[in-house]
């Protein structure tokens, strides 16, 4: 008999195939399909979101994903992961370093003046929430309008190519832990060829939180935000622009830019610890800074251009590394409550897989039930 | 002449149709064989971390790759080879190309050279528009004690 | 528009990996495989550039690949000891100590391929029993040194660590992986 259930249903697996491209398609008459340029540039921050939680920086397929997925963020990063993982690796970057990035908005919530300034770029942080009516009927013509418009107050001011870290300024003071200038060699841990099996490096927690569902690290972080923790962060600085990325040439050797990626980075100064006091970075310099008390960092970055995630990222990097070296006293300094519970893949798939027939499974726990029912009360049986 | 660490970031500014046409036609008479297997597939892209200066991976790129050796019917040999941030092995392929014939100026490397010049135009609009938003945008701190405050940073439509 | 030797093409490697995994699941059997490379080039390359990518490396003890064959095969190039694949002239003994594998990874070991000159032929013949292999089954070889076949002894000792030997010639494979026993008669 289950056997027939799962049979008859080959047909309509079909049909929803084809039903649900009937939604997406069943607009008025005159209606045109999605162009992914529209995807990529109209729906510039959610783009943003796929590629990074699709986990490769493939503009062209996230948009696709988009598109296919009716808009569904965790299709849409499931379909880039999927496609990710037919493709051979063919290398790895040497190091890159994000001061080269060609920054498109600069802030600092610690300091006022910074070197190269404050530049507030394309955000929302000044918006006022109200509906923009208007744009339900946005002509073609006032479209365009606004991009040419803008261009043409091309006021160029004397902007350097790039900026110093604020985080370096901290650091000429000593207000940070020094950085171990001879680190031991070991290579950073891949994620997407090792399990993560606990207890894992740094690297591991950046690398999972980087291709991490935006919700789940932004309520995870918002738990130690509101007291389940103790971070305490100030935004040293934050930052968005484009990294490129540089590969030797095969022939000559020499690096050359073979395109660039559009990063979010955030920095994060949190609550100062005594030398002695048990972070590894702390007791690594402690024994170099014997009686100085430092800041202590967190770090946030990923694809695209998403601040929520990168602070999130940060401070629970922050609260992470105070877990590894004190044991969690919070769900957001535990790894491994943080690390195996923020990828949408995983998440989504386990939640879905609840959907797949059960039927045996359940079958048995009626049985089950029946019996203990049963058992307890022997003249009510069912 | 343009540094050829900067050929591929000019030429794929450029319609990839366009590049192709210009190899396909430049190497019609040709030999090409791979030095290496042209392919497709990922890099991975490693970054320091700015709070301990640590390495991690962010994540992955679409990457191609081509190194090809041309002979020409009059027994020029050159080589030529390029990555690019893209997942068609094709514009791979024509790059490397490029990257062949402007390194040994073979037959038609003119035309290479042009197409470098417009793509360099092109990057330098875009590096041009990002330096816009961050002059538009730059906060003035002194005017936070102007009275009249005359609309610092944000600019509304 | 490019010429590609049919060896690193993927119709021609999935062929050629077909062929390697009944070399292996019957031992001792000569396979003819489907194309050699083409210029004269390295026989072996049949076999390696179906096995190796830029995952798993390769040592080339005895120098039979050239410069542009390393850059075609995109592999590693290791010592013999840290080797996934090892390159050797099957009449040219070297000593060395390969990857051996541990118990909870036996498979990480080394896969060693020999080029001899006729497998099928030839004065040393070997008789070969075990897993694939109905009662018996022959294999004669040119150009093989026995001394090979007492280091392969040597390293299967602690089975299921060891090695698997692949053997070439200019048209067939054979393989010996480490569960066959060979008996030189």
């Amino acid at each position: 008999m289950g056997y027939v259930a799962i049979k008859g249903g080959g047909q309509a697996i079909d049909e929803t195939k084809k039903v649900f491209d009937y939604l997406r398609t069943r607009q008025s008459d005159d209606a045109l399909p999605l162009d992914s340029n529209i995807i990529e540039n109209q729906l510039r921050l959610l783009h943003s979101r796929v590629i990074s939680e699709g986990g490769v920086y493939h503009p062209r397929l996230a948009s696709i994903a988009i598109k296919q997925s009716q808009g569904d963020t965790l299709e849409a990063a499931f379909a880039l992961r999927a496609y990710r993982s037919t493709q051979p690796r063919l290398l790895e970057t040497p190091l890159h370093d994000t001061s080269k990035m060609r920054i498109t908005r600069r802030i600092s919530s610690a300091f006022k003046d910074i070197s190269g300034g404050q530049m507030l770029g394309a955000t929302t942080d000044y918006h006022l929430r109200l509906m923009r009516m208007e744009l339900l009927d946005e002509s073609p013509e006032k479209f365009r309008a606004i991009a040419q418009q803008w261009l043409k107050n091309t006021a160029i001011e004397n902007i350097p190519d790039t900026f110093p870290k604020v985080l370096e300024s901290l650091r000429a003071e000593g207000l940070l832990p020094p950085i171990d200038k001879n680190p031991v060699e070991q290579g950073p841990f891949d994620i997407t060829r090792e399990p993560l099996v606990f207890p894992v490096p740094r690297s591991a927690a950046l690398a999972t939180m980087a291709r991490g569902e935006q919700g789940s690290l932004l309520a995870i972080a918002y738990s130690n935000m509101r007291g389940y923790g103790d971070v305490h962060p100030t935004v040293a600085e934050l930052r968005v622009g484009y990294l490129p990325v540089l590969l030797p040439h095969p022939i000559t050797g020499e690096r050359c830019e073979i395109g660039e990626v559009e990063i979010t980075e955030c920095e994060v100064v949190a609550m100062y610890e005594e030398p002695g006091d048990t972070t590894p970075q702390n007791k690594v310099h402690s024994n170099m800074n014997k009686s100085k008390p430092t800041f202590t960092l967190g770090y946030g970055a990923c694809f695209g251009h998403n601040e929520v995630k990168a602070i999130s990222m940060a401070i629970l990097d922050r609260a992470l590394q105070k877990g590894m070296a004190d044991g969690p006293t919070n769900p957001s300094e535990d790894p491994e409550f943080v690390l195996l519970h923020v990828d949408g893949i995983d998440s989504m798939g386990f939640c879905t897989h609840y959907k797949m027939p059960h039927y045996v499974t359940f079958q048995s726990d009626m049985d089950r039930l029946r019996a203990t029912q049963q058992k307890s009360n022997p003249k009510e049986s069912i | 002449m343009i540094k050829r660490t900067n050929w591929v970031s000019a030429l794929k500014t450029l319609p990839f149709n366009e590049l192709l046409a210009a190899t396909t036609e430049l190497s019609s008479d040709w030999t090409l064989r791979p030095k290496s297997m042209p392919q497709s597939g990922l890099g991975m892209l490693k970054i320091k971390e700015s709070a301990f200066n640590e390495q991690f991976y962010l994540g992955e790129f679409c990457l191609s790759s081509a190194w090809l050796e041309v002979t020409t019917p009059d027994g020029q040999v050159a080589e030529g080879a390029a990555q690019v941030m893209d997942d068609r092995v094709e514009l791979a392929e024509a790059l490397a190309l490029c990257d062949a014939i402007l390194s040994a100026q073979l037959p038609g490397w003119e035309k290479i050279s042009s197409m470098i010049e417009r793509g360099l135009i092109i990057r330098e609009t875009t590096h041009k528009e990002r330096k816009q938003i961050l002059a538009r945008t730059q906060v003035d701190f002194s005017l936070l004690d102007d009275a009249n405050d005359k609309g610092n940073a944000h600019v509304s439509n | 528009m490019l010429v590609i030797d049919p060896v690193w093409q993927a119709d021609t490697q999935q062929a050629h990996f077909r062929l390697l995994l009944d070399a292996m699941a019957y031992p001792g059997r000569c396979l003819i495989f489907k194309t050699l490379p083409i210029d004269g080039g390295q026989v072996a390359l049949t076999v390696l550039s179906t096995l190796l990518d830029a995952e798993v490396s390769l040592a080339d003890p005895h120098k039979l690949l050239k410069d542009d064959d390393w850059k075609m095969l995109q592999t590693n190039s290791v010592t013999v000891d840290e080797a996934d694949y090892i390159l050797c002239t099957g009449s040219q003994f070297t000593r060395f100590t390969p990857k051996l594998g541990s118990l909870k990874s036996p498979e990480q070991s080394a896969t060693i391929i020999l080029v001899v000159d006729k497998l099928g032929e030839g004065e040393l013949q070997l008789n070969l029993s075990g897993p694939g292999i109905q009662v018996n089954q022959l294999l004669s070889v040119t150009g093989l040194a026995p001394q090979w076949l007492a280091l392969r002894e040597e390293c299967n000792a602690a089975f299921p660590l060891g090695i698997d030997l692949i053997l070439i010639d200019d048209t067939q494979i054979a393989a010996l992986p480490r569960t066959t026993k060979v008996e030189i008669l």
